[in-house]
């Protein structure tokens, strides 16, 4: 029994090896797309009762929040035309004055199949997603592509204590994005100088492999103390990320 | 046996698509209290299923389950992990340190408790699959 044992052990390594070797690829790919396809039905099937529990505690803040989004609903209707305008007032000008169009994005569209410390998504190197790639649900970023293969991907969330991300305020404070143990997520490194305040709009500051202005969440409270060089805030996110059915990622054209 | 593949691939989904909690490892442990030394190879493929369905670097889950079984058939007469109380201490700090370990989590007072829980639920029902676990097929005189 001790002979298997040690024989187990050996050839863990071995396959330890083989796939830091990227050869074990050879045969994981196989089961690739079976696995990605179970991932997928048992997520979106079970998704939905996710919001049993949330709407059970609440309910009353529920209802509130219908009442508000109806009426952001109808105020974006309104800004939307004004947006329209002011784009083709905006590109006329641009063309008149010679200066190139921004560059656009392509979002590569995924569904979410996994939520465990990483996302998973079900679309891979087939589909050209690379690692370090911006993943993003509307204009909010949700994290970063951390490994593909071919059918598949793993999305280092925001929360995630392996992951910094350069960001700024609205009031162009600097400083960086870190995940505390799949939690939450600290603002850090800004300058007792730079000002900061609640419910000031944090977004990724473009340096970095990340685009610029993605939206990562608000100011929930601020940690700071005169003594110290830097002061840092908790950020809260815009998103849900056990929620989250279908996400964006973001390949520069 | 059956029951505990049944048990392996009910983990493994959870683990990996749901909530990052160590249900692969408890199983395991399970595993290797009920069945010995006779579940090497399940423990084995156990961490290779988990590695590629969780997208790790295969082997390495192996390597930790049959790290644990070493440990635990090394000092079960010890020990005698197969008392409730002994077993759930073990499987708390196992479990915790291998949350930290992998999932980067804290370890707070609802995941002790939960983990307490379900680790008397898996005991409960081991025992079904595999009475050895606590003695309950020895001989009576």
């Amino acid at each position: 029994m001790r002979k298997k044992f040690f024989l187990l052990i050996i050839l863990s390594l071995i396959l330890i090896g083989l796939d830091y070797l990227k050869i074990s690829k050879i045969f994981t790919k196989q089961a690739e797309p079976l696995i990605t396809e179970i991932k997928d039905v048992i997520y979106q099937r079970t998704h939905h009762l996710k919001f049993v529990p949330t709407v059970i505690f609440n309910f009353e803040n529920i209802v509130t929040e219908i009442g508000e989004k109806q009426k952001l609903t109808n105020e974006n209707k309104q800004n939307r035309i004004k947006i329209q305008d002011l784009e083709e007032e905006n590109n006329s000008l641009r063309k008149q004055l010679g200066a190139p169009l921004p560059p656009e994005f392509k979002f590569i569209p995924a569904e979410v199949i996994a939520i465990s410390r990483y996302m998973e998504i079900n679309i891979g190197s087939n589909n050209g997603v690379i690692q370090g790639m911006a993943v993003v649900e509307g204009t909010t970023l949700v994290g970063k592509i951390l490994k593909t293969t071919e059918v598949r991907s793993q999305v280092q969330l925001l929360t995630d204590s392996d992951l910094s991300v350069p960001a700024i305020s609205n009031r162009g404070s600097r400083g960086n994005i870190v995940g505390q143990l799949g939690e939450y997520m600290v603002f850090k490194d800004v300058l007792q100088k730079d000002p900061l305040f609640l419910e000031d709009i944090i977004m990724t500051s473009g340096e970095g492999e990340l685009p610029k202005e993605l939206l990562i969440g608000s100011v929930a409270k601020i940690d700071s103390d005169d003594a110290d060089v830097y002061k840092s805030a908790r950020i809260k996110s815009n998103n849900t990320y056990s929620l989250i059915k279908k996400v964006f990622v973001v390949a520069e054209k | 046996m059956r029951g505990f593949v049944i048990l392996l691939i009910l983990g493994i989904i959870l683990e990996t698509v749901f909530f990052p909690y160590p249900y692969t490892l408890l199983i395991v442990i399970m595993a290797v209290l009920a069945l010995g030394v006779q579940s090497f190879i399940f423990v084995f493929l156990a961490g290779i299923f988990l590695d590629i369905f969780a997208l790790r670097m295969i082997g390495v889950d192996s390597l930790i389950f049959l790290a644990v079984s070493a440990f635990i058939l090394r000092y079960n007469r010890r020990i005698n992990f197969a008392n409730y109380f002994n077993g759930i201490v073990f499987i708390l700090i196992t479990v915790s340190f291998y949350t930290f370990l992998i999932y980067k989590r804290i370890i707070n007072i609802q995941f002790l408790g939960f983990t307490v829980l379900i680790s008397y639920l898996l005991f409960i029902l081991a025992n079904y699959l595999s009475p050895r676990l606590t003695g309950s097929k020895k001989l009576r005189v």
